[in-house]
């Protein structure tokens, strides 16, 4: 399904941190990742990815470190920080908020629907 | 070898957007690496190479627009907390010359401060702008070099005071940051790298050793590359055991003062001025003299504003070695404990900082810079106090000194230029050879010892 590339925009670094915080994660592995989580929906750009990677690393949110691949390729690993795990709490807590009055909303309006 | 030159040509592009250059190789190597990794991906599924290669850069995304994206997160940060913390006390420095010092001597003694300030800030720029990784690239050379300079100063500025070289102790403050490029440059060599750092400690111990004047200097130094040194092997740096690397470490360190201990007993005098720092009253018009005067103007002080006692103090040299004591009688324990609080600020904050740097490197020469700073202050807060060991160097940037304020002025800017870089300098590889190094080993039978002289 093609979907509108907005809905994506501002939850996509809730989705990253969502992802490294099941484990350290290098960039490739990122986008195969979510692309394989989301059945194929989700396709992150390369060129979208590494910017906000960098923008997040400098908020302190997430942290990077070189590790030495099979291949003795040095692969640039990300970690979620503390103060990341913190903020990826507080933006699930905002989408549940929103995706419920969305939904409301797609279901005719909250009146309508309590009633 | 084509396809990799078009590779290579995408991630020109995308740092042509980044101003920031030092930031390109950081962004440049990672996304070659994801391109590669794409194009593999594709060649896995059946695409042929240059086909890979062409769709694996089309997957990026327009180079300029990615660019774009990098350039508003790189920017180089300028500390302003340090800047501020760093100015702060250049003025006041300033304007205590300004009102202490009442001979006719005040306004020359003004204009030298001001030029030497200035002449600092320009040095300050200067550091700032050179790149510190410098340090880290080249540290032997710059350690030898340096030590050519100690050696050659004594004829090139044959400038005494009281017997002592004036410049040397100044241009040692500039050796446990070098000493701290000695550190980065051994890190991967285990046990051979922890002797090889003791060996280029003692270089310039060696090049002063015969000169008159410089014990403080040469303790400072001990000192600063002590800590480094430690906090290196703590952090595992060089991947070997802790346990031995420490005494490797220490046992000579040990020796060192326990033989400093034994010459201060041989010595009459050395001996004498131990004994009068905590019995001043048993030579009150030699050595304990500046004690006692001291101790009375501790006493004698208000908490704000100039003590009543009409002491003249300590002679012509107290806005360069007493410029605590001296803000003390005159301006009371307010202003005293107000300048501390502001170096005390700098530290903490110069350390907080430090503590956030990613790279080895940069946490190191951080950490040279904040160490020189901090044992200049507290050995000169010491001795302000009352307890006279050895001369102190300076009080960084408040206390009367060209050399000193420059020197300390020049160290800052290092110190600014690691902070600006934040995340971009990066320790090359240097997890390859985290496989612990073994001192000993049996093996079939025998002992093998391994300092991992590469």
């Amino acid at each position: 399904m093609k979907l509108d590339k907005s809905f994506l925009t501002g939850s996509t670094s809730m989705l990253i941190l969502k992802l490294l915080d099941e484990k350290d994660m290098y960039g490739y592995q990122m986008i195969e990742e979510l692309s394989r989580k989301s059945n194929d929906i989700f396709h992150l750009k390369a060129g979208t990815l590494y910017p906000l990677l960098h923008n997040l690393e400098q908020q302190g949110m997430i942290d990077s470190y070189d590790k030495i691949a099979d291949n003795a390729k040095t692969r640039k690993y990300y970690a979620i920080t503390g103060s990341g795990k913190k903020a990826f709490a507080d933006k699930k807590a905002e989408w549940k908020v929103y995706a419920k009055a969305v939904d409301k909303v797609l279901k005719g309006g909250v009146t309508l629907a309590t009633n | 070898m084509q396809q990799i030159n078009k590779i290579k040509q995408y991630t020109h592009s995308v740092c042509e957007q980044i101003r920031w250059k030092k930031a390109h190789s950081v962004i440049s190597e990672e996304i070659e690496n994801h391109i590669i990794d794409q194009r593999d991906t594709f060649m896995k599924n059946g695409l042929d190479e240059i086909a890979s290669t062409n769709k694996a850069i089309e997957e990026m995304g327009d180079p300029v627009a990615v660019g774009l994206q990098f350039d508003r997160t790189y920017r180089p940060k300028i500390e302003w907390s340090m800047i501020f913390l760093t100015i702060i006390p250049l003025i006041i420095g300033l304007i205590v010359v300004f009102l202490t010092e009442n001979d006719s001597y005040t306004l020359t003694m003004l204009y030298k401060n001001i030029l030497s300030t200035m002449i600092g800030i320009l040095v300050l720029i200067a550091a700032y702008f050179i790149d510190f990784t410098i340090i880290g690239k080249f540290p032997k050379t710059l350690y030898i070099l340096l030590s050519v300079i100690l050696l050659t100063m004594p004829f090139l500025f044959p400038y005494e005071i009281n017997g002592r070289y004036y410049f040397l102790p100044f241009a040692m403050l500039l050796f446990p940051t070098i000493f701290s490029g000695i550190i980065y440059s051994m890190r991967n060599k285990g046990y051979a790298g922890v002797l090889l750092c003791g060996v280029f400690y003692m270089i310039p111990i060696i090049a002063i050793f015969f000169l008159e004047g410089t014990h403080s200097a040469v303790i400072s130094y001990s000192a600063a590359c002590l800590i480094l040194l430690t906090i290196a092997i703590y952090k595992n740096w060089f991947p070997v055991r802790r346990l031995y690397a420490m005494l490797i470490t220490y046992i000579p360190v040990s020796i060192a003062i326990v033989l400093a201990y034994l010459k201060i007993l041989n010595t009459g005098y050395l001996l004498h001025r131990f004994q009068v720092l905590f019995h001043p009253y048993t030579d009150p018009r030699g050595s304990g003299y500046l004690t006692l005067q001291i101790r009375t103007i501790l006493k004698d002080a208000k908490i704000w504003g100039r003590s009543d006692m009409g002491l003249d103090f300590i002679s012509g040299t107290y806005n360069t070695d007493y410029f605590l004591t001296n803000v003390l009688h005159n301006f009371g324990w307010i202003a005293f404990i107000g300048i501390i609080a502001i170096l005390s600020a700098f530290i903490i904050r110069g350390f907080f900082l430090c503590a956030k740097q990613k790279s080895i490197l940069g946490r190191l020469v951080s950490t040279s810079v904040l160490l020189t700073f901090t044992i200049q202050t507290v050995s000169y807060i010491v001795t302000n106090l009352g307890f006279y060991i050895l001369p102190p160097l300076s009080l960084p940037l408040l206390s009367y000194g060209n050399t000193g304020k420059i020197i300390n002025l020049g160290l800052i800017g290092i110190l600014l230029s690691v902070f600006k870089s934040k995340d971009v300098v990066r320790d090359k590889c240097w997890t390859v050879s985290c496989e612990r190094h073994r001192l000993f080993e049996f093996v079939d039978g025998k002992l093998i010892i391994d300092l991992n002289f590469k």
